[in-house]
């Protein structure tokens, strides 16, 4: 029981980290590497503000916030001129905002660690059928299933997810329609890294919260990308629950190999569907 | 056979004029080269080390022997590669000697280019037993702790806290896992048992599993060997489920000033070695500290006492040689004593460079003074370096 649990709040971050990666790459085609860097930018800014307000649940609505505004400036200044180019080049940008968000954080925040502790509602550990989890676990739980709802529903059955996907799948008819594609693309960046930076000030209470966060999560993150298919929500859904349930059957059974079961599994997901689980191939001619 | 007596006369009176002949000219400048990291986890570590060793150069204003002290500090990134490939264009462009690294692997790697080089490595953070082996590397010396030490403390720790029963989480590289079955001897030596144990992989992103398997084994007390990152991702997965209310959490440098601020109140309690503490009643220290206090505005953290400690220690006795042969400092530091160090007299070991010196143990506290940060560490335990350190034969 201690397992599924687990498995579930580790299915909850992994999904939170992962949406916003997917959701840029699958409507905006662009690879962001500088995911991650919204991740810690996030946290950081979550610190604050609880060390401001003293307030959590402020946090997660500011962070995201600073987040999503920082990823405007990003589309806008940085990715738009080069939407046309060749991917590397967006690649190669992303890697700038890497460093670029690093120092920004080091001159803000400085190097030390920060601190950042669960609400004082969520800070008891609670028994599950026999298992001693935290509360805190269990609300990831809920928020991370609550956001896979709120994006499932926002892209497929409202008119603004049908905008969106539409100017995906062919920009110049979208155009021809009168709707502003590059409006459309900054909102759908915006969003991604708003994700990101919820994540990172979500789960701030269970990890460091340091300079050199991003990095670590952004492995994990690409693996769901590719396991649930590139620019799939539904299939970021299950590969997070996959991935999260067979990390923590790793950690129950075999914890040296946690990192080797997770590459076996992207391994042997690649070879059954090479275009991931939810991943449609694109029709070239 | 004249030819043969006048070959044998020459090499007599060369070698009573070879300390002059071969006396080394002073340097335009006497140069340190630095190497540790400065970016990503490592940095918070590396900023404190090289202002501990900021003040260690202003005490001597900067200048050795009357020749200034350059120093140049380059980033590592906690790599091996990197670290080699960065000293070993330092040595090449003439640095007088090596400074760093902060993680055992890349320090390890840095020393076996020393050797070769010639040139001598100063130790302060990395603790692995590797670099400090009777009769294996000539060059380096550590001024810090080692893992023997630190684990014997915390061996003493878990005797003097009543711990009856451990369960032990332990990264899995080599020196962790040789750290923790150091600690298992010692443990069964004071009739400790061990009840558990869990490797895992490093960086860990979740412990909730393995803390859950502790708790269930009717341990009194959990023992990790998990640092930095690992530590802080633990004792909060900790703190989320109330380990600490059910089981004493302790283990060799888990806890210090830096990982108390982020993790807060959930590293109240938690036992751990301490590589030097502010607090610490020295004249020498007492000194140091308001030095540290007056450049920067706050206290000095455990890296930060250490690279002063260390560097001061081996300026002083570089200057005493008035020599600038590598070797003659290499032999000076070799069995030297420094009897006025932050942490009182310490000694350097002759068979193995490594510095014979106090230990500490103590805890994780909330701190209510004004001037201190809301966590900070408290020494319980101070250990004489005979209780902890092996003589030199």
């Amino acid at each position: 029981m201690n397992i599924l649990i687990i498995g579930l709040s580790l299915a909850a971050m992994l999904f939170l980290l992962s949406a916003g990666l997917t959701l840029i790459f699958g409507m905006g085609g662009i690879i962001n590497f500088a995911h991650g860097s919204f991740y810690m930018l996030g946290a950081y800014g979550g610190f604050q503000v609880i060390d401001s307000t003293g307030s959590f649940w402020l946090a997660l609505v500011l962070a995201p916030l600073g987040g999503a505004a920082v990823g405007v400036l990003v589309e806008r200044l940085a990715l738009r001129p080069v939407y046309n180019r060749e991917p590397f080049v967006q690649m190669l940008l992303t890697f700038g905002v890497i460093l670029i968000l690093e120092e920004g954080v080091r001159a803000v925040w400085g190097l030390d660690y920060k601190d950042v502790s669960a609400p004082a509602v969520l800070a008891a550990p609670v028994h599950v059928l026999g298992a001693t989890v935290s509360a805190f676990r269990l609300f990831l739980i809920a928020f991370g299933a609550a956001m896979a709802a709120l994006l499932f529903l926002v892209l497929e059955k409202t008119p603004v997810g049908t905008v969106v996907r539409a100017a995906s799948a062919d920009p110049e008819m979208v155009r021809a329609l009168g709707i502003d594609v590059g409006l459309v693309r900054t909102g759908v960046f915006a969003f991604g890294t708003g994700l990101a930076a919820l994540a990172g000030a979500v789960t701030a209470p269970l990890f460091p919260v340091e300079l050199g966060m991003g990095f670590g999560v952004i492995i994990d993150c690409f693996v769901v990308v590719v396991i649930g298919g590139l620019g799939s929500i539904k299939g970021a859904v299950a590969a997070s629950l996959l991935l999260g349930l067979v990390r923590a059957g790793g950690y129950g059974f075999a914890p040296e190999w946690v990192d080797l079961l997770s590459y076996c599994l992207l391994i042997a997901v690649l070879l059954l569907r090479p275009h991931g689980l939810f991943g449609r191939q694109r029709r070239l001619a | 056979m004249r030819i043969k007596r006048g070959i044998v006369a020459a090499a007599a009176v060369l070698a009573i004029v070879r300390p002059s002949l071969a006396a080394e000219p002073a340097p335009t400048s006497f140069r340190i080269a630095a190497i540790i990291g400065l970016s990503g986890p490592l940095a918070v570590i590396g900023a404190d080390m090289r202002r501990g060793v900021e003040v260690a150069l202003d005490e001597r204003n900067r200048t050795i022997n009357g020749v200034p002290i350059e120093i140049t500090w380059d980033d590592s990134e906690g790599k091996p590669q990197v670290t080699v490939q960065k000293a070993a264009s330092r040595i090449a462009a003439g640095a007088n000697m090596v400074f760093g690294e902060i993680g055992s692997p890349a320090t390890v790697a840095l020393s076996g280019l020393t050797e070769q080089r010639e040139v001598p490595l100063l130790v302060t953070f990395a603790a692995d037993n590797a670099l400090t082996t009777p009769g294996r590397l000539h060059w380096t010396f550590r001024t810090g702790k080692n893992v023997n030490s630190t684990v014997g403390v915390t061996a003493g720790f878990a005797e003097r806290n009543h711990v009856r029963k451990v369960f032990g989480i332990t990264p899995d590289y080599e020196a962790a896992r040789d750290s923790w079955t150091l600690f298992k001897t010692l443990a069964a030596t004071k009739g400790i048992e061990v009840v558990g144990e869990e490797f895992h992989q490093t960086p860990a992103r979740d412990f909730s599993i393995l803390l859950d398997k502790a708790m269930r084994s009717g341990a009194d007390a959990l023992y990790t060997v998990s640092q930095g990152n690992d530590a802080i991702t633990l004792l909060k997965q900790a703190n989320e489920v109330g380990l600490k209310e059910k089981m004493k959490l302790f283990g060799p440098g888990m806890v210090d000033e830096i990982i108390m601020r982020a993790v807060g109140p959930a590293g109240v309690d938690v036992g751990s070695t301490l590589r030097y503490h502010w607090s610490e009643d020295f004249p020498a220290n007492k000194d140091f500290v308001a030095r540290y206090k007056a450049k920067y505005g706050e206290l000095p953290s455990a890296n930060a006492g250490d690279a002063y400690d260390g560097m001061r220690w081996w300026l002083r006795v570089v200057a005493d040689t008035h020599s600038w042969d590598k070797k003659d400092w290499v032999a000076a530091m070799t069995g030297s004593v420094i009897t006025d160090s932050v942490e009182g007299r310490k000694d350097m070991g002759a068979c193995d460079h490594q510095a014979r010196q106090i230990a500490l143990a103590g805890v994780g506290v909330e701190q209510t003074a004004p001037d201190l940060p809301k966590y900070g560490m408290k020494i319980t335990d101070i250990l004489q370096p005979g209780q902890i350190y092996r003589p030199c034969p």
